[in-house]
């Protein structure tokens, strides 16, 4: 499943927990008046363990989702390992993707880059769920690590607006079967 | 950690003045048809994006100066009209200057009008957050149907004068406060940390006050990069020979977009904070974790910005661990102290659903999902694959949309007796209520799932899969939100536009009573 669809899946969740959590609150509210006092009391020890929960919750999520971040630090291969360099460019508005074909099953570093104004090099798969992204910025050069693992057509699209004809700035990257 | 005693809410100081009162209360007016109308017409103006990347039905140079209308006046008039209310909640706490509000409503007016012509009469398209250097670049050629980077002035000076207008608030509010309560220190609640006072003590601050003051304190030092990258980015659109750094640029208009935006939802609690105690009768006062609540947010709301550059990778990577760390961070306070003491407040309370504190509990329910929304977003491993999708305005919208703007409404809708001599309807409140919220979360829950389907945000019409099937039920919840905006806009206009004659005596008419509680 796409990291998307996982992130969206754990999102609806919460929307769920979160909503009926609101919803029972907001029917309970119609009840009393209760003393709040005692109300008050054992919220606060229940306002502990929420605390306490939600640190372990974000601790949590920090470990796992850490060792993933998209960056050099983290993706940059060993030395030895062969890595494939494609320069892209961002103009407005169109593609400078060089070379346009790699393999698959290699290591590919995208060394992106603008020439005017902002872009986002983003980079989708044949169902049309991003893949990667990075952003083209003018006078910097972003360095994407990416491995893709199946052959095919990875449709690119600038994701920054970058002017009026910012939606037709698209391109592709050719991945071709590894051989043998 | 102990039970801290509950006492009724603090004495309130003493009332300024008459004069004052009336002067502020004629503002107030002013302030809540200026945004009742600008917010209305904006979200009509969000119906005719989803409308346009539905249908088709704008051409793209009308789509992103439309886009850039609606985001920067969304942004803009609900931190200003949210200010406003918060400064009418504390007049009676705060020596709050008249005059210094008739200035910040000219500062905010006038950026309203830059705005507007930049962007309808110009084509500014740039998006809200006007990144340089694309105010100055729109492309090949201006004839091609961009806009004249001459636009870009008007623009540009509009958030330095939103920036200067809520600084100026931040400044008057720390003014009064210090003058109230004889220095910082017990405005900010330190005697209750420090155990100097107890909750409910006389002269002690309120939740409102410290809320008000540290949005303030951090309003006033965000003037400083917002003026700065402004008058850069004013020097390059009259030299393009002029640069700076891109990634330098994007960094100071995050940072000032990211506390402004942060603004408008933190003010809301303030407004919270004084007026649901009324309708659960009970009281919510200040104490000490309450205290250290606010002053971590003081610090922890700075650093988050970073998120907005995850996909810049040349920004160093510490810097997009302290983003996610600080994003994490800062949502304890608002889940552990505002939102559960809310929930707590009106548990069991016998409260009747009436507008104000309906808008008031959406508004907690918006902002906590909206920040589950974000801080989703705000981990890097997975902004690669939602940075620049819908899913980031499926967040924004749900914490502004149906969480700051819920909390204006709240506000509202309990002062307005007070504000303009006589109630806005209950049943219409109620009736616009049901359908801004259906059609609100409609038009949420479908950017998110646009967000985990890729789709890109800030496209106008385009043909790519799923695209306009998503947009077309984006556009169905927007039209039911519609029907509720303008139901209650003109409930707001009705009620309040014979209340702005000068003629008219402050009515005093009281806010609910306190109930007595135990001590």
């Amino acid at each position: 499943m796409p990291p998307e669809y996982v992130a969206g899946f754990v999102f609806l969740a919460s929307v769920i927990v979160l909503g009926a959590g609101f919803i029972f609150s907001a029917r309970a509210a119609r009840h009393g008046p209760d003393d709040y006092e005692p109300i008050h009391h054992t919220g606060y020890r229940v306002r502990r363990y929420w605390f306490v929960g939600l640190m372990a919750l974000g601790l949590i999520a920090l470990g796992l989702t850490l060792p993933h971040m998209p960056y050099p630090l983290v993706r940059e291969p060993a030395s030895a390992t062969p890595v494939t360099v494609v320069h892209v460019t961002g103009q407005q508005w169109y593609w400078t993707i060089s070379p346009s074909t790699v393999t698959a099953g290699q290591v590919v570093e995208f060394e992106v880059t603008s020439k005017d104004v902002n872009h986002d090099f983003g980079i989708y798969d044949a169902n049309s769920n991003i893949v990667g992204q990075v952003q083209a910025m003018p006078g910097v050069t972003n360095h994407l690590y990416m491995t893709f693992k199946k052959p095919g057509t990875y449709p690119v699209r600038c994701l920054e607006l970058c002017g009026l004809d910012h939606t037709l700035m698209t391109s592709a990257i050719i991945v071709k079967p590894a051989k043998g | 950690m102990t039970t801290i005693p509950i006492t009724p809410q603090a004495p309130a100081a003493p009332q300024w003045s008459t004069h004052a009162n009336e002067a502020n209360r004629r503002m107030t007016a002013i302030w809540v048809v200026t945004g009742g109308v600008l917010l209305a017409g904006l979200a009509l103006l969000g119906l005719l994006l989803r409308l346009t990347q539905s249908t088709g039905v704008l051409p793209d140079r009308w789509f992103y100066a439309i886009l850039t209308l609606h985001g920067a006046g969304m942004v803009a008039v609900t931190l200003m009209a949210l200010a406003a209310t918060v400064w009418y909640i504390v007049r009676d706490e705060l020596p709050l200057s008249h005059r210094v509000n008739v200035t910040i409503y000219c500062l905010a007016v006038t950026a309203a009008v830059l705005v507007v012509i930049a962007t309808l009469a110009g084509h500014f398209g740039t998006g809200w957050t006007f990144l340089y250097p694309l105010p100055s670049h729109p492309g090949p050629s201006a004839a091609m149907g961009g806009w004249n980077p001459a636009w870009s002035y008007l623009y540009e000076v509009a958030v330095a004068l939103v920036a200067l207008a809520f600084a100026l608030w931040g400044a008057e509010i720390l003014r009064a406060g210090v003058v109230r309560f004889g220095n910082p220190g017990r405005m900010f609640g330190l005697d209750l940390v420090s155990g100097h006072s107890k909750p409910g003590d006389p002269n002690t601050t309120t939740p409102s006050i410290i809320a008000a003051g540290v949005m303030a304190v951090n309003g006033v030092f965000t003037v400083i990069p917002g003026a700065v990258i402004v008058i850069l980015m004013l020097i390059n659109n009259a030299n393009t020979s002029f640069t700076m750094p891109a990634l330098f640029a994007k960094e100071l208009i995050y940072f000032t977009g990211h506390m402004l935006v942060n603004f408008d939802i933190y003010l809301g609690a303030a407004i919270a904070y004084a007026v649901l105690p009324a309708y659960a009768k009970r009281p919510w006062q200040a104490n000490r974790v309450l205290v250290l609540a606010w002053l971590s947010t003081m610090i922890l709301i700075i650093f988050p910005y970073f998120h907005h550059l995850y996909m810049d990778f040349a920004q160093p990577t510490g810097l997009a661990i302290v983003g996610q760390v600080a994003s994490y961070a800062s949502a304890l306070p608002s889940a552990v102290v505002t939102i559960f003491g809310g929930v707590l407040l009106v548990y069991r309370s016998g409260m009747k659903w009436t507008p104000a504190p309906l808008f008031l509990f959406a508004g907690f329910a918006g902002w906590t999902i909206g920040g589950v929304g974000a801080l989703i977003d705000s981990t890097p491993s997975v902004n690669e694959y939602f940075h620049n999708t819908l899913w980031v305005p499926g967040h924004f919208h749900t914490y502004m949309a149906l969480g700051a703007v819920m909390f204006l409404l709240g506000g509202v809708y309990h002062a307005t007796p007070l504000i303009a001599g006589k109630p806005l309807s209950e049943r219409i409140g109620s009736i616009g209520a049901r359908f801004i919220l259906t059609g609100g979360w409609i038009v949420v829950l479908t950017f998110f799932a646009s967000g985990a389907m890729s789709i890109p945000r800030r496209y106008a019409h385009v043909s790519i899969p799923r695209f306009e099937a998503m947009a077309t039920i984006g556009l169905v919840g927007a039209c039911i939100a519609a029907i509720g905006v303008l139901m209650i806009a003109g409930d707001v206009l009705r009620v309040y536009l014979p209340g702005l004659s000068p003629q008219v005596p402050s009515p005093p008419v009281p806010a609910p009573p306190l109930e007595e509680v135990p001590s």
